[in-house]
């Protein structure tokens, strides 16, 4: 399934040419290797493609060797949700295609897909159907979402809880925009 | 982790001579001492921590031969502090090394690759000296896989091999380990710089490997054969400490556990799956038989779903190490509602302050804890811990002795409360992770704090300073850390006066590390007679000049002055980066092109 066209056309509120949503990168090289610099180690001047997507506060510098954590503790929560967890309910975003504005889902709350897609219509108002393995949803939307490798899968492949663990966000596209790989 | 530092039996050794004097007669009246070597030898064998047997080897010339024939353990805590073929001379039957290298700093990416503290050296030395070592424990060294490869193919008797922090090897090096030491019982590997090309290794292990009592590759990633490793857990029946690493599943974990009941402490791997096989239920048991378990560390990716299967062996657990698993409180609370008996615990800040009210509830024997900082590296995340979590725990915990304390906020208030509350501190190090950031209710420097610390806790042996600080928190330990012995200290102090503080008033300093404060020549030069009495120092991004480092190599020839450059060579007055420390062994002769010894 190949996003990048769908972009373009994309309802989202924000500024224009602003991306509301960015993939979230770590910057976990604070640690930046300047064994090879002088006094002090202080290393302001840090690679920003990673933060261009946000706007670190600037009088923070990134400290050699700070905090004396060491590195193998670094990326304890590499391929868990940066967001913390509100509670204990795995939510997340969800956006349809046509609609202004996103909503939260609990995934908790629901115990199959088939509680979740009637929880996601009754919220979009919307008509999703049933999902059959070979044509997929038979309606004009299809529910897809972002997993934790970061691409984008048709909801509904795999078992629910496995579904629960990878799930990132979901995005309800409009059927005729799916592109069948 | 391993004990680097043995120092368990307090025996005196006048109190053993005295008890034999009575029975034996005395010798050739030339002698100095009443008895013969054989039975002094006999009775100084006795004695472990090398501390006392220092004590007794300086006793008389006699004294010193029989200490030095009966010792099988040395531990060399600094690896440049002595050469191999002095300590072969004067030890002639070892069978036990412990060696550390690189400075602690190293940790931090403070001291460049290729620095030194080569293994190789030494084990050449004693392939000749020492054919029968049986144990090596390394910490902060360079470790080749040829060294490795030496090692396993020279030592027939080899036994234990610890590597802690060490870097330089791969995963080839343990292949050779596995293959060729036939009365392997311990292989211990810790959080090295290794470069890790799979899991071969452990399927390198021969039918005929039985004896293995420890096997730690919790820090290893990749993934080894699960069959290779059942077999090997079945046929080890002495098997008693066993730490996999996060590639191991739930499944796997059930299957080998059946294999070593006897087991004392357990790393798990990932402590979730995504397709169970069974019910979760059938995981409950997993655990029921492992009575004599005392430790448990791993729980990667532990959730509430899966926690509850460790709740049987809770009661009896004295070590948890959670610092992998992302707990929240609640998850925390309940797991620790079972876990009465715990003296040492650790942890990941995401259990916030909420999570330590539980800690301070549940384990009124908790002797040790360790709280870590979940992101580090991102200022946008959540708070982590604060003074009241610590506060909560001091309450609930009198007993605790040692802690590593990471958070984002603290006030002076809330340290003199905790050091009222627990008084027996021996190791307290707290890091506020904003360098310089002072009480944030009051906005003053944390020097309160620390005097509290220093004041209050008179059996303080380490610590570690944080937060705003002015030269009187270096005042008030030079007056009351009176059994202080290793200090680490960045972002404090205001003039050369905070360092002279602590090298005058710390009779039991050994190990000084410093880095990014302002003290300088006349600091440094203040310890000029101290230094010999110490282990090391360590000053980087200070304001200390070549000259006066020249100055301190030249009035003591004894020590060790190293300076590191850096490429740039842009200032050739100030010295960036000095390690100082006392060696019998003169200047090293392996120092890369960046060191530069006065």
């Amino acid at each position: 399934m190949d996003l990048i066209n769908f972009e373009a056309t994309e309802l989202r509120l924000g500024l224009p040419g602003s991306t509301a949503e960015q993939p979230e990168i770590k910057s976990t090289t604070s640690v930046v290797n300047t064994n090879k610099r002088s006094s002090p180690e202080l290393d302001s001047s840090v690679s920003d493609e990673n933060d261009s997507s946000r706007t670190p506060p600037p009088t923070k510098a990134q400290v050699v060797g700070w905090p004396p954590v060491r590195s193998y503790r670094r990326n304890i929560l590499q391929g868990k949700k940066s967001e913390p967890e509100m509670g204990s309910g795995i939510y997340v975003k969800v956006s349809m295609d046509g609609a202004p504005y996103l909503r939260k889902v609990d995934l908790k709350v629901y115990k199959s897909y088939g509680e979740l897609m009637k929880g996601l219509q009754e919220m979009f108002k919307c008509i999703i159907g049933l999902y059959s393995e070979m044509e997929g949803y038979k309606s004009e939307y299809a529910p897809t979402y972002e997993d934790k490798d970061g691409d984008w899968m048709l909801v509904g492949d795999v078992p629910w809880d496995m579904f629960l663990t990878s799930c990132r966000r979901l995005r309800i596209m409009k059927s005729c925009e799916v592109i069948e790989s | 982790m391993p004990t680097m530092d043995p120092n368990r039996k307090k025996s005196k050794p006048v109190d053993l001579v005295d008890s034999v004097d009575s029975r034996v007669e005395l010798t050739e009246s030339t002698r100095s001492c009443p008895f013969p070597d054989e039975v002094l030898e006999r009775v100084l064998s006795l004695i472990d921590s090398h501390k006392d047997r220092s004590s007794v080897s300086l006793v008389c010339k006699d004294w010193y031969n029989a200490e030095r024939w009966s010792r099988r353990h040395v531990f060399i805590g600094n690896c440049y502090s002595v050469s191999p073929e002095i300590v072969a001379a004067r030890f002639p039957r070892i069978r036990s090394v412990t060696l550390k290298g690189k400075p602690r700093f190293s940790d931090f990416n403070l001291v460049p690759e290729d620095w030194g503290a080569d293994v190789h050296p030494w084990l050449s030395v004693f392939s000749s000296a020492y054919p029968f070592l049986e144990e090596l424990r390394l910490k902060r060294m360079a470790v080749s896989d040829e060294s490795l490869e030496f090692l396993a193919t020279s030592f027939h008797g080899f036994k234990a091999l610890s590597l802690l922090s060490c870097d330089g090897f791969s995963t080839d090096g343990l292949k050779a380990i596995a293959s060729h030491c036939k009365n392997l019982t311990e292989l211990d590997i810790q959080e090295n710089g290794i470069d890790d090309l799979g899991g071969h290794w452990l399927s390198c292990f021969p039918e005929s490997q039985t004896s293995l009592e420890v096997l730690n590759f919790a820090s290893l990633n990749s993934e080894v054969s699960f069959d290779a490793l059942e077999k090997l857990v079945s046929r080890c029946k002495s098997l008693r400490v066993l730490k996999l690493n996060r590639n191991i599943s739930l499944d796997q974990l059930q299957k080998l556990l059946l294999h070593c009941p006897q087991l004392m402490e357990l790393g798990t791997g990932t402590f979730m799956q995504e397709l169970i096989s069974g019910p979760v239920t059938e995981f409950k048991n997993m655990f029921s038989n492992c009575r004599k378990l005392v430790t448990v560390s791993g729980l990667w990716d532990a959730t509430p779903l899966y926690l509850p299967v460790i709740y049987p062996v809770c009661a009896s657990l004295t070590f948890l190490n959670l610092s992998y698993a992302t707990l929240q409180s609640s998850e925390l609370a309940n797991l620790l509602f079972h876990c009465r008996s715990l003296r040492r615990l650790w942890l990941l800040d995401t259990v916030g302050d909420k999570g330590l009210e539980a800690v301070g509830s549940c384990c009124p024997l908790l002797e040790e804890l360790r709280v870590f900082p979940a992101d580090p590296f991102d200022q946008e995340i959540f708070l982590g811990v604060t003074e009241s979590g610590f506060v909560s725990v001091s309450r609930g915990c009198p007993k605790l002795r040692h802690v590593l304390y990471f958070c984002r906020q603290m006030t002076n208030a809330a340290v003199a409360t905790i050091a009222r509350n627990c008084p027996d501190f021996t190791h307290f190090r707290l890091c506020i992770m904003n360098p310089g950031q002072p009480d944030y209710l009051t906005k003053e420097p944390m020097d309160e704090a620390f005097g509290a610390i220093v004041k209050t806790c008179t059996k303080l042996q380490r610590l570690a300073v944080s937060g705003l600080l002015t030269d009187r928190t270096f005042e008030y330990i030079g007056q009351h850390a009176k059994n202080m012995e290793t200090l680490s200290v960045a972002f404090a102090g205001n003039s050369d006066l905070g360092m002279e503080c602590v090298l005058k008033g710390c009779p039991k300093l050994r190990k000084l590390e410093i880095r990014d404060c302002p003290f300088g020549n006349a600091a440094l030069l203040s310890g000029l007679t101290k230094y010999e009495s110490m282990r090391s120092l360590w000053m980087s991004a200070c304001n200390v000049t070549m000259n006066a480092c020249r100055m301190l190599a030249k009035e003591k020839p004894r020590l060790n002055v190293e300076v590191m450059r850096d490429e740039e060579g842009s200032d050739d007055s100030q010295a960036h980066k000095v390690y100082v420390y006392r060696s019998v062994a003169g200047p090293r002769r392996d120092a890369p092109p960046f060191v530069l010894t006065l």
